[in-house]
C-alpha cells in the first residue's frame, strides 16, 4: 500500500504521458478521462508551455452516463472529430482512471480509426497504475511500436544519425535546453542529431529512429529504450548513466562517442580541446569574484535522481561547494535507494513528501537551496536563496536555458553565483 | 435542514438548468430559457476543462489552519501547488495516493490512516476530504471514516463529495463544498448579530481587501468567507443580519442554504466592477442597511477620483473580445465602453437561472451580441476570434496562451483585482498599456508553424461540434 503524500510534486502516469506527448511536434494527445485530469497536468511541468499547449489538449471529459454505460462511443466520437479539428500526424489516445476502471475498449476504438486510415494509436496510462516518471519509457515505446504498424517503408540505416533518449520532456525544467545543447554537440562532432522531443522534433523523426547508426542513452529510461532498440533494430548504443554538468559531461560524451567511432577520433579530440579552452576562458572571469566574495556555500540539493545527483557532484567537484545533503524526490524502490546511496558520497534522503522535505531542509540549515518552488517556504524561513533546478518551477521563466555542455554549465554557475551574491 | 439532506447538492444542470455549451445570440438563448425549451447541449469534440474538484478546492483552500486531503490517485489535486503559489498560501494538502491495489481492495483503511496521521502531525482545526472519480466509482466508504474520526479526534472531518463526472459544469464543485461546509461546520441555530456575511468563493486577496475597505467606509462590519477566512468566521455565519454574495452565480447556493437554515435575508447587488456598478453596489447595500446618506457621500467622493483616473486611460476606438464570469459581463462591458472600447463578442464559462437578470441586461443592450458558453475550449475561441475582428482580448480564460498566438494582445484578469474603485482603475491602466504598447503581441502576427488548428475547422461554423444531448 503506497503511503499518502503531503504537498505532492509528482504527477500520475496519465499526466506524465501528456507531458511527454505534448513535447513532440505533430503528436496530438487525446485524453480519455474525466475533466480535471489533463487540466492539472501543466502543474507538474513548467508553467511556461510550448505554444498552443495551454488548455488545447483534446479530452473526452467523460460524464456520469459514460461511466455507467461505458465511454467507448464517446471516445469514438472524440477521435473522429479530433482528426478534423487539430493538426497532427499522429494521434495518441491515453486513458485515465475512470475510463480504465469501467473497462472501455480503448484499443478497439483506436483500431477502428486506424482502419479508416487515420494515424491513431493508444497507450494505457491510468493514474492509479503509475507515476509520471514511468511515462517516458511507456510513451516512447508506445509510439515506436505504434508507428511500426503504420509505416510501410524499408529501414535504411544512416551511420551518422543519432537518437538521444533519456532526457525526459517536462519532467525536468531544463529538458529542452539540455536536449538542444546535446544536439549541437553531436553536430559539432560531425554527427547528425535526430530531434525527437521539443524544437525541431517531428513524427517523421520518430519514423527515422530505426535508421539511426547509434543511440545515446542517458539515465535508466534512456538505457531501457536503447536496449529495446538494440534488440529490435540491432542499433548499437552508448550509455551515460549520469549526465554530468560542465566540461566533465562534455568530456564523457565525446570520449564515449570516440570509442565507438574510431574514424572520428581526431576530430572529436580537437573539438574536446576547443571546448576545454572555451570553458576555462569564461570560467576564469568568475575567479576574482569567487575568491573575493567567498562563493563557497553549504548547499542542499532537492530533486529527482537524474537532476539532483549530477548537480550535487558538479557543485562540489567542480565548484568547491559543500553539499550537505541531497534529497531525492522521485520514486525509487528500496534496493535502488541503497544502490544510489552507496554510489553517492553525500548524505542522501528520499522523499516525495513536501512537508518532510521541508523539515529535513530546516534541520540541515544550508546557506543555499537548490530545488523547486515547493522549497520556497524553507528558503524564506532560513532566509537563504533558492535556485530552481527541479519541477515544479511556476513563477520562473525557463525557455531554453540548459544545465549541460559548456554554455549550460557556465550559465548555471552564473545563476548560482548571482543567487548567492544577491542575498549577501 | 432539509436542504442539507444528501451527501451533495443536486447538480446544477438539474437544479438550476445550468448549461455549459452554446454558441449564438443572447436573444436566442433567452428565448429558450423563457419558452421552457432550454436545450442541454454537449460537445462532440472537446478540449480539457476544469472539474468540480478544482472548484471545490478553490472554495476551501484559503481557509486558515486546515488540511485538505485529496482522496485519489497521486496526480489528483496537484493543482493545489499552483493555487498556493498564486495566492501566496501555505495551505497544507495531501493526496492519499490510491494505487492499483487500493482501487481493487478499497481505500477506506488508507483514508483513515491518512486522516489520523495528518491530524497528529499538523493539529489543524478542520480536515477536508475531497473525493475523486476512483473513489466515487468504487463507492468507497468515506462517510463513516469522516464520522468516526470526527468523534475520535474531536475536530470536524468534513467530506466533500466531488467526483469529476456527475456534472458537466465544473462550478458545481462550489456548491458541493458549500453544502459540506454548512452541514459540518455551522451550528444549527444562531443568535442574530449586527454584521453582514460577504460570500467570496474565488476573489483574490486584493479584491477582498478593496471590498472590505468600501464596506468599512460605509460603517458596515463584514464577515468574509470562505475565501481567506478562519473557522470562527464560518462558524458565526448564521448570526449575520444579511448575506451579500460577491458573484451571484458562484455563491448563490451559500446564500440559499443560509437563508433556509437561519432565515438570513440577502442583499441583491451585482458585482462591483467599474465606477457605475461599484456605485450601484454601495447604494444597494446602503439602502438595505439604512445607510443611504453614508453611501451617497462615499460614492461621490470615490467616484470623482475614479472617473478622473479613468479619463487618463481612454484609448482610441478599439474592438475587444471579452471572456469573463457571467456576473462581470455587463459591468465589464460598461467599463470597457467608458474606455472607448467596443465589445464584439463575449464568452462565459456557464449560465443558469441565477444569472437570468444579467442576461436580460445584456440583451437589452445588444440582443445580437455573439455569446459563447464554455470553459477552456480554445478551438472554439480561435474560430470566433478569426471572424470577429477583435483587436484585443480581455479575459479570465484558460486559453490565454492559445489566443496570444493569434497576435492578439491579452489582458489576463485571472490574477488581478478588478473589484471596486481601485480595481477599476488598475484594470483601466493595464488595458491602456496593453493597447498602446503592442511590441510583444506583434511578434505573433506570423502564424505558428505547424498550425495548431486545421483550416477546415477554422472556416466552419463555431457551433459545429456542439450538439443537442440525446436523453
Amino acid at each position: 500500500m503506497a503511503e499518502y503524500i503531503e504537498l505532492n510534486r509528482n504527477g500520475c502516469l496519465l499526466q506524465g504521458a501528456v507531458s511527454v506527448l505534448k513535447s513532440i511536434n505533430g503528436v496530438v494527445p487525446i485524453v480519455h478521462s474525466t475533466a480535471g485530469c489533463a487540466a492539472q497536468e501543466k502543474y507538474i511541468s513548467n508553467a511556461a508551455d510550448r505554444y498552443g499547449d495551454n488548455y488545447t489538449i483534446a479530452c473526452t471529459n467523460i460524464i456520469e452516463k459514460q461511466i455507467v454505460f461505458g465511454g467507448s462511443s464517446r471516445l469514438r466520437e472524440q477521435i473522429k472529430n479530433t482528426v478534423k479539428v487539430l493538426e497532427g500526424e499522429l494521434y495518441v489516445v491515453v486513458s485515465g482512471c475512470a475510463a480504465e476502471i469501467v473497462g472501455d475498449d480503448i484499443g478497439a476504438m483506436t483500431k477502428e480509426a486506424a482502419e479508416q486510415g487515420y494515424p491513431v494509436i493508444n497507450i494505457s496510462t491510468p493514474g492509479f497504475k503509475g507515476h509520471s516518471f514511468d511515462a517516458y519509457t511507456k510513451v516512447a515505446r508506445g509510439i515506436i511500436e505504434g508507428l511500426e504498424k503504420l509505416q510501410a517503408s524499408e529501414a535504411a540505416v544512416e551511420e551518422s544519425l543519432i537518437n538521444i533518449f533519456g532526457i525526459a520532456p517536462n519532467l525536468d525544467p531544463y529538458w529542452e535546453g539540455n536536449l538542444e545543447e546535446l544536439h549541437l554537440l553531436l553536430e559539432e562532432a560531425g554527427f547528425k542529431a535526430n530531434p525527437l522531443f521539443g524544437y525541431g522534433s517531428s513524427v517523421e523523426n520518430w519514423k527515422q529512429i530505426r535508421n539511426a547508426g547509434l543511440n545515446v542513452a542517458f539515465t535508466g529510461w534512456g538505457l531501457e529504450i536503447a536496449r529495446y532498440l538494440k534488440e529490435k533494430y540491432n542499433t548499437p548504443y552508448i550509455y551515460i548513466e549520469e549526465t554530468a554538468l560542465g566540461i566533465e559531461g562534455v568530456e564523457e560524451i565525446l570520449e564515449k562517442l570516440a570509442s565507438v567511432r574510431s574514424e572520428r577520433q581526431e576530430q572529436i579530440e580537437a573539438l574536446l580541446q576547443q571546448k576545454r579552452d572555451k570553458y576555462l576562458y569564461y570560467l576564469s572571469k568568475l575567479a576574482p569574484t569567487y575568491y573575493r566574495r567567498h562563493i563557497q556555500k553549504e548547499v542542499v540539493v532537492v530533486g529527482p535522481t537524474y537532476i539532483a545527483a549530477p548537480v550535487a557532484s558538479f557543485l562540489e567537484n567542480s565548484f568547491g561547494q559543500i553539499v550537505k545533503a541531497i534529497i531525492f524526490t522521485d520514486k525509487a524502490a528500496d534496493f535502488e535507494k541503497e544502490n544510489i546511496s552507496k554510489k553517492i558520497k553525500f548524505e542522501t534522503f528520499f522523499s516525495e513528501d513536501g512537508k518532510r522535505i521541508q523539515e529535513k531542509i530546516r534541520e540541515l540549515s544550508p546557506e543555499i537551496i537548490l530545488g523547486s518552488q515547493l522549497e520556497a517556504g524553507a528558503a524564506k524561513e532560513l532566509e537563504v536563496p533558492l535556485l530552481h533546478i527541479s519541477l515544479p518551477t511556476e513563477g520562473s521563466v525557463i525557455l531554453k536555458r540548459s544545465l549541460l555542455g559548456v554554455d549550460g554549465g557556465l550559465a548555471f554557475l552564473e545563476a548560482y553565483s548571482n543567487a548567492v551574491l544577491t542575498v549577501e | 435542514m432539509a436542504v442539507l439532506r444528501g451527501k451533495a447538492p443536486i447538480i446544477r444542470e438539474k437544479r438550476l438548468s445550468a448549461i455549459g455549451a452554446y454558441y449564438g445570440t443572447v436573444e436566442a438563448l433567452l428565448r429558450e430559457f423563457y419558452d421552457g425549451n432550454l436545450k442541454q447541449r454537449i460537445r462532440t469534440f472537446s478540449q480539457e476543462t476544469n472539474s468540480d474538484i478544482l472548484y471545490a478546492l478553490q472554495a476551501i483552500n484559503s481557509i486558515e489552519n486546515v488540511v485538505i486531503i485529496i482522496h485519489g490517485p497521486r496526480g489528483c489535486g496537484i493543482i493545489q501547488n499552483h493555487y498556493n503559489n498564486r495566492n501566496s498560501l501555505a495551505t497544507q494538502w495531501a493526496v492519499t495516493n490510491i494505487d492499483e491495489e487500493d482501487s481493487i481492495l478499497g481505500s477506506d483503511v488508507k483514508l483513515r490512516k491518512t486522516v489520523k496521521s495528518i491530524y497528529t502531525e499538523n493539529q489543524p482545526e478542520i480536515i477536508f476530504i475531497l473525493t475523486t472519480s476512483v473513489v466515487a466509482i468504487n463507492n468507497d466508504d468515506v462517510a463513516s471514516v469522516a464520522q468516526d474520526l470526527t468523534d475520535e479526534l474531536g475536530i470536524p472531518i468534513v467530506p466533500i463529495y466531488t467526483d469529476g463526472f456527475k456534472s458537466k459544469i465544473g462550478i458545481t464543485g462550489y456548491d458541493t463544498a458549500i453544502h459540506s461546509i454548512v452541514k459540518h461546520l455551522l451550528p444549527n441555530r444562531a443568535e442574530k448579530e449586527n454584521f453582514i456575511n460577504v460570500i467570496s468563493l474565488n476573489e483574490n486577496k486584493e479584491g477582498i481587501e478593496e471590498l472590505k475597505r468600501l464596506l468599512e467606509a460605509l460603517g458596515v462590519e463584514a464577515n468574509v468567507f470562505p475565501g481567506f477566512s478562519k473557522y470562527q468566521d464560518l462558524a458565526k455565519a448564521g448570526s449575520a443580519a444579511f448575506n451579500l454574495v460577491v458573484k451571484k452565480g458562484e455563491g448563490d447556493y451559500f446564500a440559499k442554504v443560509l437563508k433556509e437554515v437561519y432565515q438570513t435575508p440577502e442583499i441583491e447587488a451585482n458585482a462591483p466592477v467599474g465606477v457605475k456598478a461599484t456605485g450601484k453596489w454601495l447604494a444597494q447595500i446602503g439602502k438595505q442597511l439604512g445607510r443611504e446618506q453614508q453611501a451617497k457621500e462615499l460614492i461621490e467622493k470615490e467616484s470623482q477620483h475614479a472617473v478622473k483616473a479613468l479619463e487618463r486611460y481612454k484609448v482610441d476606438r478599439i474592438k475587444v473580445y471579452l471572456s469573463c464570469e457571467p456576473e462581470y459581463a455587463n459591468s465589464l462591458i460598461g467599463l470597457l465602453e467608458e474606455l472607448n472600447a467596443e465589445v464584439v463578442g463575449i464568452k462565459v464559462p456557464y449560465l443558469d437561472i441565477t444569472l437570468l437578470d444579467q442576461m436580460e441586461k445584456l440583451y437589452r443592450k445588444n440582443p445580437e451580441l455573439s455569446l459563447l458558453i464554455g470553459e477552456g475550449q480554445p478551438y472554439e475561441q480561435i474560430n470566433i476570434l478569426r471572424k470577429s475582428g477583435a483587436e484585443v482580448y480581455v479575459g479570465n480564460d484558460q486559453a490565454v496562451g492559445s489566443i496570444a498566438l493569434e497576435g492578439i494582445p491579452v489582458l489576463d484578469i485571472r490574477d488581478i483585482n478588478i473589484l471596486g474603485y481601485k480595481g477599476s482603475i488598475s484594470f483601466a491602466e493595464k488595458f491602456y498599456r496593453l493597447v498602446k504598447y503592442r511590441g510583444f503581441s506583434e511578434n505573433f502576427n506570423a502564424a505558428p508553424k505547424p498550425p495548431v488548428y486545421q483550416t477546415g475547422w477554422l472556416k466552419k461554423n463555431t457551433n459545429w461540434y456542439i450538439k443537442q444531448e440525446v436523453k
